[in-house]
Parts: structure tokens; C-alpha cells; sequence
């Protein structure tokens, strides 16, 4: 499990991320949301161990800050918003780079760091294309690819910058349930930042929601979704609607609903 | 809850491989690519005792070799033939084969820790600041033993200065990221390199006398070659190439970047500071007794990546055998084509390299590769 108390991240004399206090139980999904520019991402990196942060993370009751950076690695899987794919680096080669914290020191990968990539890869789709160039994958099996090298890390904790971004509506979703599943079969603990309240509200425990680097509230997704909430944070014309138990999340140019209410 | 319009069941595990497929992941291709860059390593090196102003046959070479290892058969061979073997041709052939390698793999090294495919081994200063040391030593008429030793102190200290200086840049990575990143280091060496050859100009126009001699350092040249270069090089080269080898995997890493690298458990700093003190030491050594020679850290390196595999794994020891065999090669050219003059071995490496470079890269291989 997380636990953030008063995480504080500096750029430079800006304070991005203000005294942000949250925890995530184990094998939840908590998804931060806001606008532009609020800290979701800042916050995902000093959890990742990539900026200097005041305050206290700890991951499964261990103090972030004070592990190595092998050891972080061992506990938290990062992929970031956009992931480096070199061109010419086949499948294989790539999922194995997930085993690097695992390695020896001046080791090469072992037959069990293989055997870990390779079940990986038959998981998630790429049986047959372990040799295969990263140049020549499309935008849902990079997705997919990058998940299978952040498991093979076998990291307790799984951050994803935007996992969905670069995907149409219907890989999405498939991005995304994948994820759910991957989370239950291996008890991983996930935190997301996700730009689409309607897909957040139905995938995660929790939501987080940020706005100018502080934390405004957090909790399941109906209590967080909330029109004035929303309109207030995102400075728009937000409705939530409920649609069969599901919560999507609309947003309008402004004033229309008001012209209409009028009426 | 009653079905939705449009909603389909969740992705069924069935839908996906069985995870028990078999999925094989082979480790490098290493061997393979090893033994036919050994057997090219192996023909140019015979190739290189061989010829000469005066030609030894193979069997000549044959008969020498074998004299001195105990049981093999041989019959006696021409002392004449027998130095020029021992103290002419094979330290030479050495000591190209040692420059190349490091020239090769430092250049690979290189193009691997500022993710630059147009890094070479002089890419922070060396050429620079071993050219300046050579040029003092050359225009002040000091002794000639004191050249490896200027250039190799001035080759160190332009990269010391290059590294201490973007290091300490200010330079707003844009996400407060933890370390450094490489632009401030190569502007720093850019910098650096143009400050040094500033200064070795100035010397060099002052002592026209001495240009030829200056100009002939800069080109480089192994023409007067002995044991003691090669045993004044070679420790910094085993150093330089067992860190090299031994980070190969850490390079494969930093291929996805430095922040991913770093969240793999990768000190992107320490393992660049490593890489360019390793290198840095063993491109001044071969520098220092070689001038010059530009060229072989970018297209050996390429030649081999576009050939063979872009893991660095593979990349380094084998840029390493080729990038030695092409030396043996050029210098091979280098002395013969305008016999009993010599040509300048920088400048064969590009007019021979060149062109060569040109077709791999347009062969079918590299059109995909750099696609």
C-alpha cells in the first residue's frame, strides 16, 4: 500500500504539488484527476523516485526516500506519459529491460528472468512476436508492451501516466480492463493518472481529485463527480449524469444549460 | 442490471494467448555475430604482416609464428624476414588493431550514453586538447617521447574540463528531474573543443616550420610504431574495453531514456561519468601514439548496428573486433597505395570509409532499421 503525508514537490521557487496527503490500500486503484497543470503528473514522478519531494512517501511501510533505487524499482513500476520505444530494439529485448532491478550487478539476465518475460508476453498478446521491431507496433500493442515491461519489474505498485492517451475510444477502454485484470490476478496496487472522468469513475476505487498542485477531496468516484465540484475545479460547465449507474461525465459550452433552465 | 445499449462483455482471457504458450526469449545473439567479425579480424591481421614493401608469404608467416610456439612444425626462416615480422609489421598490426577497437568502441560507447547516433570518441574534447598537447611539444622542438605524454595529458584534461563545466551548468531539464541531462555536458564540449583548437591553431600558424610535422600528428599515422607504444597503450585500452563491456546492459537500458532508466534502477549519472572517464582514458592512450583518426568510432559502430544487432551487447564487442580489423586495413592502404610514401591513415579511414558507409547505408536492412 501507498501512504503520502504532506507531499510537497518544488520546481525551482514554484510549488507544483502542496501537501498532498493520501493513502492507497493495497491492491486498489486510485486515479488522480484534474485539470491541466494541477500536479497529477508531478505527483506521479516524485512517487516514481524522479524529483526531490518534501514530505513522506512510504510504500508497503517502507520510507521511499530512503530506499536505493534498485530497491524502489523493485517496488514500483513506472510508465510514463510517453514512453521511450527505441525503433530498432525488438519485443523481447524490450520486456527484459522490466527484469534490470532483478539482475546481478554485472549479470545478464538468468533462464528464470527469461521464462518471467516470456509468460509476460504470451499474456498479453505477443506469443509470436517476441522478435519483432518496436517501429513496427501499432499504438494499442506499444500500450500493451510497456505494461508487460513494468510486470516485469514483479513490482508490488504500478503507476500509469495517462496509460490511455494515445488510444482510440474502444482500445481504451480494452487498455484499461486490462489493467483491472492484471491488478486482481497479480494484487497490485494501482494509481493512474487519467484525463477522462467517465472512464475513471468506472475502473477505479478511488479518485483523487487535484487542482493548482492541493488536494480538493478524494474518494469513491460519486462522491468526487460532482457537477459543482467539477465546474468549480475545472472551471467549465461540468454535468454529471447517471446513466444506468454509470457516471459520465459531460461538459458544455458555456451557459448553455442555463439558457435552457430558463426557459 | 439490464444490459446497456452498446455494451459488450469484458474482454474474455480467451481472447488473449493462452499464457502457457511457449514463448521462447532467447539471451544476445552474441556468438553469431562474434565469429564471422573474428575470422575478418583474423584475415586482416595476416593481411597486415603480410604486406609491405618487402612481401612475406603466408607461409613465411607461417614458419615464424610456428618457430616460436614449442612442437609445432616449421623450418628456419630469414632473419631479415623474421625482424621484419617481429619488430616492423607485427607491432604495428597491433597497435592498429588496438586503436581500432578503442576508436570503435568508444565511439559506440559514446552514441549509446548521449543516445546521439553522430557521438564519436572526440565528442567532449579529446581530439581537441590531445591535439593542442602534441602541437606544444611539436612547435617547442621538445623531445619526441614527450609527445604520446603531452597529448594524452591535454586529450584528459579538455574532457575533465568539458564534464566539470556541464556539469555545473544551469540547465532547466523542464521536470525538476533528479541528475543531469547530456545537452550541457556536449555544449560544454563543444565549447571546450573550439577554446583548444583556438589555441592549437594560434601555436601552429606562429611555428610554420613545424606545420608539416603538426599536420601529420593531426591526420594520424602508425608509421613509426613499436612494442613500447603498444605496451604504453594497451593497459588503459583493457581497462577502458572491460567497462565498456562489462556496462554493455546499463546502455541497453539508457536506450528508452534516462528517466525510464532510472525507474528501472539505473544511475544515469554515475553511469555516464563511468563510461566517459573509461572512454576517455582509452581514446587518449590510442591518440597519443596514433594522432588523429577520425572516422572509424562512427562508421565501425554503424556498420556493425545496421549489420548485426543495436544491443549494445552485441554493438560493443563487436565494433570492437571490426573497428580493429579496419584499422588493420586502412593502415594496410595507408602505406601501400602510394608506396614508399605514406598516406595519412585519417585520411584513408574516410576516403575507404565513405564510400563503404554510404552502401550499408542504403542497403535494404538499413532502410528498415532506420525507418
Amino acid at each position: 500500500m501507498i501512504d503520502i503525508r504532506k507531499l510537497t514537490v518544488r520546481l525551482g521557487a514554484r510549488p507544483v504539488v502542496q501537501d498532498v496527503t493520501f493513502s492507497v490500500a493495497a491492491q486498489r486503484w486510485l486515479a488522480l484527476v484534474g485539470p491541466n497543470g494541477a500536479g497529477k503528473t508531478t505527483l506521479v514522478r516524485a512517487l516514481a523516485g524522479l524529483v526531490d519531494f518534501g514530505g513522506s512517501v512510504r510504500i508497503d511501510d517502507r520510507e521511499s526516500r530512503a530506499m536505493s533505487r534498485r530497491d524502489l524499482a523493485r517496488s514500483v513500476a513506472y510508465v510514463p506519459q510517453q514512453p521511450g520505444f527505441p525503433a530498432d530494439m525488438t519485443v523481447g529485448d524490450y520486456v527484459l529491460l522490466g527484469r534490470t532491478p532483478h539482475l546481478r550487478p554485472l549479470r545478464s539476465e538468468t533462464a528464470s528472468d527469461r521464462r518471467v518475460c516470456a509468460d509476460l508476453l504470451g499474456r498479453l498478446g505477443f506469443a509470436h512476436l517476441a522478435g519483432r521491431r518496436l517501429a513496427t507496433l501499432s499504438g494499442g500493442e506499444r500500450q500493451r508492451l510497456v505494461l508487460a515491461r513494468a510486470l516485469a519489474q514483479q513490482a508490488p505498485v504500478l503507476l500509469l501516466d495517462e496509460p490511455t492517451s494515445a488510444l482510440d475510444l474502444g482500445r481504451r477502454i480494452d487498455a484499461l480492463e486490462l489493467i483491472d485484470e492484471l491488478r486482481v490476478e497479480r494484487g497490485l496496487t494501482v494509481v493512474t493518472v487519467v484525463h477522462d472522468l467517465t472512464l475513471a469513475a468506472q475502473f477505479a476505487d478511488t479518485l483523487a481529485l487535484l487542482h493548482h498542485g492541493r488536494l480538493v477531496t478524494q474518494g469513491a468516484p460519486a462522491d468526487v463527480l460532482r457537477d459543482e465540484v467539477l465546474s468549480d475545479t475545472y472551471d467549465a460547465t461540468v454535468r454529471v449524469v447517471d446513466d444506468h449507474g454509470q457516471l459520465v461525465v459531460t461538459s458544455r459550452r458555456w451557459n448553455c444549460w442555463a439558457t435552457e433552465d430558463a426557459q | 442490471m439490464a444490459a446497456l445499449p452498446g455494451t459488450r462483455p469484458r474482454a474474455q482471457r480467451s481472447d488473449r494467448t493462452d499464457p502457457r504458450t511457449a514463448v521462447e526469449l532467447a539471451p544476445p545473439r552474441l556468438v553469431r555475430a562474434l565469429i564471422p567479425a573474428c575470422l575478418l579480424l583474423v584475415a586482416a591481421a595476416a593481411l597486415g604482416v603480410a604486406v609491405g614493401s618487402s612481401h612475406l608469404s603466408l607461409l613465411t608467416l607461417w614458419h615464424t609464428v610456428a618457430g616460436h610456439i614449442p612442437l609445432l612444425p616449421h623450418r628456419a626462416v630469414d632473419p631479415v624476414d623474421a625482424a621484419i615480422f617481429w619488430q616492423i609489421r607485427l607491432p604495428r598490426v597491433v597497435l592498429a588493431a588496438i586503436v581500432g577497437a578503442m576508436l570503435a568502441g568508444g565511439g559506440a560507447t559514446y552514441q549509446g550514453v548521449f543516445r546521439n547516433p553522430l557521438a564519436d570518441p572526440y565528442l567532449l574534447g579529446v581530439a581537441a586538447g590531445g591535439g593542442l598537447g602534441a602541437t606544444i611539444v611539436i612547435v617547442s622542438g621538445g623531445p619526441a617521447g614527450l609527445l604520446p605524454v603531452a597529448a594524452f595529458t591535454g586529450a584528459v584534461l579538455a574532457v575533465a574540463l568539458t564534464y566539470a563545466l556541464g556539469r555545473t551548468a544551469r540547465w532547466d531539464t523542464g521536470g525538476g528531474t533528479v541528475g543531469i541531462g547530456n545537452t550541457p555536458i556536449v555544449l560544454a564540449g563543444v565549447a571546450i573543443a573550439a577554446l583548444f583548437t583556438a589555441a592549437q591553431t594560434y601555436l601552429q600558424q606562429q611555428h610554420v616550420t613545424t606545420i608539416q610535422t603538426v599536420y601529420g600528428w593531426i591526420l594520424g599515422q602508425l608509421t613509426l610504431a613499436s612494442w613500447s607504444d603498444v605496451t604504453v597503450v594497451l593497459p588503459y585500452v583493457i581497462v577502458a574495453a572491460v567497462v565498456l563491456l562489462a556496462c554493455a546492459r546499463r546502455l541497453d537500458v539508457l536506450r528508452v531514456g534516462e528517466e525510464e532508466a532510472s525507474t528501472l534502477g539505473i544511475d544515469p549519472a554515475r553511469l555516464r561519468l563511468l563510461l566517459i572517464a573509461a572512454a576517455t582514458l582509452g581514446t587518449a592512450a590510442a591518440v597519443a601514439v596514433s594522432g588523429l583518426i577520425g572516422f572509424v568510432g562512427i562508421i565501425v559502430p554503424h556498420t556493425v548496428r545496421l549489420t548485426t544487432s543495436s544491443s549494445y551487447r552485441v554493438l560493443l564487442p563487436v565494433s570492437m573486433i571490426v573497428g580493429a580489423a579496419f584499422l588493420i586495413l586502412a593502415d594496410v592502404a595507408a602505406r601501400t597505395l602510394q608506396a614508399p610514401a605514406e598516406i595519412p591513415l585519417g585520411v584513408v579511414t574516410a576516403t575507404v570509409g565513405a564510400p563503404f558507409f554510404l552502401f550499408v547505408l542504403r542497403s535494404r536492412r538499413a532502410r528498415e532499421a532506420l525507418s
